[in-house]
C-alpha cells in the first residue's frame, strides 16, 4: 500500500498540468455523459408514451375531410361511376394487403312506443326535457363492427349473419341490450320503435363498451342493433356515406401511410385516419427511433473521442514517467502495484469529476435525472478504457531499458 | 566464505534477423560470498547480458543459476522482481534517481515493499546516508546534486535493503577521475563493512584494480 500511495502523490505532484488535463477531459466527459444520457432517457420516454407498442392505435376513424371531394364521393357512390369502382378496388386492395377490418357504427336515438312497464322503463330511459319525452340511445353496428368490439353477453345471443341482410319489414328487428335492461325485460320480449318492432335477442355483460374518440362509452343504459340493408344502408356501399371505422390488426402497420400508398397509386380521394384507441403510428415513428439511436451513436462517439483523449494524455504522462517506473522495478516494486496506482488515481479524478455534474443537476432539477451508478458506469468505463494504452507501454518498462537506453 | 552466486554453462543468444549472435556460450562463473569482482570486456562481448541475467532481469538459453545455493528459475518478470527485491541491489552508471524525491524518500524507495515500520525504515535510510557520507543531503533533490553525490545516492538506495549482491554496472562511468575514486573507495568500504559481495562492470582498469578479481569476457 505504501509503495500504491506513495506513487499516487508523486504523480499528482509532478504532473500538474497534465492532471489538470485529465480532470478537465473527466469533467467534460461527465458532462456530456450527462447531457447525452438525460436526452436519451427522455426520448426514449417521449417515444415509448407516444409510439409504444402498448399504446398505438388499432381502431381508426376514416374520413373525407374536404367537401368537394366529399360531393364528388357521394356522386360517383350513387352513379355508380368508374370512380366507384376504383373505390371498391382499393377497399379490396386494403383489405387484401394489410388485414384491415371496415366497419360502421353510429349514434342515434329510438323513441320506445307502447311499453307495458313503462314506469320501469323510463328509469332507464334518457329524457329529453324541451321535447318531453324519452328515448334510448342506440348504436346502429355492421356485423365487422360487432366482431371487432367482441362483446360479452350475460344471457341471450349476439346477431347471426341474416339479422344483417333481412330486408323483410315485417319481421322485428333483433336488438342487443344493455345490461340495465335485464331487470325489466326478457330475451325474447318485443317493444315498438318507430315504425320498426324490436326484440331482444340478448343482454351486454355489466361495464361493456365502446371506444368512441377515445372515451369509453358503458353500453348499460345503451342499445345495439344491426345495420340492416337496405333498411338504413346502400347495400353495395362499402364505404358508407361519409365516415366508417377500421381495424388494423397489425400494431405495426402505418395505416395512413397504407391508405396513401393505395389511394395514390388509383388516384382516388384523400382518406385521413384518425386514432380512436391509442395513439397513431405515423412515420414520425421511424424519425423518433433514428432519434434514439443517434443519441445513442453520439453518446458511444463521445464517449471514444473522449476515452482516445483520456488515454493519449495518460500515456505521455505514463511516458515521461518510465525512468521512475523502471526504478520502482528496480527497487522491487511490482508493476501490478504501479498499474493499481494509477488506476486508483483516475478513479480518484473520476470521482471528484463527477461533483460538478451532480451540483449542476441539482442545483437545475432539484434531483439527479440520470441514475448516478449509470453516470459512474459510463465515465468509469471511458477511464478503464483510456487506462488500457498506458498498461501496454508499462509493460515494455523493465530494468533493462532503463539499461540499455540509459534513461537518466 | 561460501559461494553466493554460481554460473554453470550458461548459454545465450539473440536473433538479430536471420542471424543468430551467440552472447555466451557455456559460460562458467562463480563468485563467493563478500568478494568484489569486476567484469570486464569490449562492447558486444556480453557484459550487460551477464549483468541482467545475474539480476534476474533476462533468462540463459542453457545451464544453470545458482544463488545462496538456490537454483533460481525465474520463469516471469514478477519472478525477477522478487528475486532482486529479496537479493540483489542495482546500481547504474546515469545513478537512475527519482528528480522530485529528495535523497531520503530516494533511498526510501527501495524499502516500501519491506514490511518494516517507519520508525526502523527511517533508522536503516540514515544509517545508509551516514555510511554514504550523504546524510547532511537527505533533504536536497538529485536536482541539486553532484555526479558523484547522485551515485553515491544509488548506492544507498541499493544497499539500505541490505541485498545479499550489488550489482554496478559502470558506476563509474558518468564521473571525473577524482569521484571515481571516492566512489570506489565507498563501495570497497561498504563491501568490506557490510559484506556485501560487488560485481561491477567497467572499462576502467583502475576500477577493476581495486577489486578482488578481474572477470573479463571475450566476444564470440
Amino acid at each position: 500500500m505504501i509503495a500504491i500511495f506513495n506513487n499516487i502523490k508523486r504523480s499528482v505532484c509532478q504532473h500538474t498540468t497534465a492532471n489538470l488535463l485529465i480532470l478537465i477531459n473527466i469533467i467534460l466527459s461527465t458532462a456530456a455523459i450527462f447531457v447525452l444520457l438525460q436526452n436519451y432517457y427522455y426520448l426514449r420516454q417521449q417515444y415509448n408514451e407516444q409510439y409504444g407498442t402498448t399504446n398505438v392505435a388499432k381502431n381508426y376513424y376514416v374520413s373525407i375531410n374536404d367537401i368537394d371531394q366529399l360531393q364528388s364521393y357521394h356522386n360517383d357512390l350513387d352513379n355508380k361511376s368508374p370512380m366507384y369502382y376504383v373505390k371498391e378496388k382499393i377497399v379490396d386492395e386494403l383489405i387484401k394487403k394489410y388485414d384491415f377490418k371496415f366497419y360502421f357504427y353510429c349514434e342515434s336515438s329510438l323513441w320506445p312506443e307502447d311499453l307495458e312497464n313503462e314506469e320501469l322503463w323510463t328509469d332507464y330511459l334518457l329524457y329529453e326535457e324541451f321535447g318531453d319525452y324519452y328515448y334510448i340511445v342506440t348504436y346502429l353496428m355492421d356485423k365487422n363492427a360487432v366482431e371487432t368490439h367482441n362483446f360479452n353477453l350475460s344471457e341471450g345471443v349476439l346477431f347471426d349473419e341474416k339479422d344483417y341482410t333481412s330486408q323483410d319489414m315485417s319481421t322485428p328487428m333483433n336488438v342487443v341490450m344493455g345490461s340495465n335492461y335485464s331487470k325489466i325485460f326478457n330475451v325474447g320480449d318485443t317493444f315498438k320503435c318507430g315504425e320498426d318492432t324490436a326484440r331482444i335477442i340478448g343482454f351486454l355483460e355489466e361495464g361493456s363498451s365502446l371506444n368512441v374518440y377515445g372515451y369509453r362509452e358503458v353500453l348499460d343504459d345503451r342499445m345495439i342493433f344491426p345495420q340492416i340493408f337496405p333498411r338504413y344502408m346502400d347495400e353495395d356501399s362499402i364505404l358508407p356515406d361519409d365516415f366508417m371505422y377500421l381495424y388494423s390488426p397489425n400494431e405495426d402497420v402505418d395505416v395512413q401511410e397504407a391508405i396513401n400508398t393505395v389511394t395514390t397509386k388509383c388516384g382516388y380521394y384523400t382518406l385521413t385516419v384518425s386514432p380512436i384507441d391509442g395513439i397513431q403510428l405515423t412515420s414520425t415513428k421511424d424519425i423518433s427511433e433514428k432519434n434514439v439511436k443517434l443519441i445513442g451513436i453520439l453518446a458511444l462517439i463521445a464517449c471514444t473521442i473522449c476515452a482516445l483523449s483520456l488515454a493519449s494524455i495518460l500515456v505521455n504522462r505514463t511516458l515521461q514517467d518510465r525512468d521512475v517506473y523502471c526504478i520502482y522495478l528496480c527497487c522491487g516494486i511490482p508493476m501490478w502495484k504501479i498499474n493499481l496506482s494509477i488506476a486508483i488515481e483516475m478513479m480518484i479524478y473520476l470521482v471528484i469529476s463527477i461533483f460538478p455534474t451532480v451540483a449542476i443537476s441539482i442545483r437545475e432539477y432539484g434531483s439527479l435525472i440520470v441514475p448516478l451508478w449509470q453516470i459512474l458506469l459510463f465515465a468509469g468505463s471511458i477511464t478503464v478504457i483510456s487506462l488500457i494504452p498506458t498498461f501496454i507501454t508499462n509493460r515494455k518498462c523493465n530494468i533493462d531499458l532503463m539499461i540499455r537506453d540509459r534513461i537518466v | 566464505m561460501g559461494t553466493i552466486l554460481e554460473l554453470r554453462n550458461i548459454s545465450k543468444s539473440f536473433n538479430s534477423g536471420s542471424n543468430t549472435i551467440v552472447v555466451h556460450d557455456n559460460f562458467n562463473m562463480t563468485v563467493d560470498s563478500g568478494e568484489m569482482v569486476a567484469i570486464m570486456g569490449k562492447s558486444g562481448s556480453g557484459k550487460t547480458t551477464l549483468l541482467n541475467i545475474i539480476a534476474g532481469i533476462d533468462y540463459p538459453d542453457s545451464g544453470e543459476y545458482i544463488f545462496d545455493g538456490n537454483k533460481i528459475n525465474l520463469k516471469n518478470t514478477s519472478d525477477g522482481v522478487k528475486f532482486r527485491c529479496n537479493n540483489i541491489g542495482i546500481v547504474l552508471q546515469h545513478f537512475a534517481l527519482i528528480n522530485d524525491f529528495t535523497v531520503e524518500e530516494n533511498v526510501n524507495v527501495a524499502l516500501w515493499e519491506t514490511k518494516l515500520s517507519s520508525k526502523d525504515k527511517k533508522t536503516k535510510v540514515e544509517s545508509i546516508l551516514k555510511k554514504c557520507g550523504i546524510y547532511d543531503l537527505r533533504d536536497k533533490t538529485p536536482a541539486s546534486l553532484s555526479g558523484g553525490e547522485k551515485q553515491r545516492v544509488a548506492i544507498a538506495r541499493a544497499l539500505v535493503g541490505e541485498p545479499k549482491l550489488l550489482l554496478a554496472d559502470e558506476p563509474t562511468g558518468a564521473l571525473d577521475s577524482e569521484t571515481e575514486n571516492e566512489i570506489m573507495a565507498l563501495i570497497k568500504t561498504l563491501n568490506k563493512e557490510l559484506k556485501t559481495t560487488v560485481i561491477l562492470i567497467t572499462h576502467d582498469k583502475e576500477v577493476s584494480d581495486l577489486c578482488d578479481r578481474t572477470v573479463v569476457l571475450k566476444k564470440h
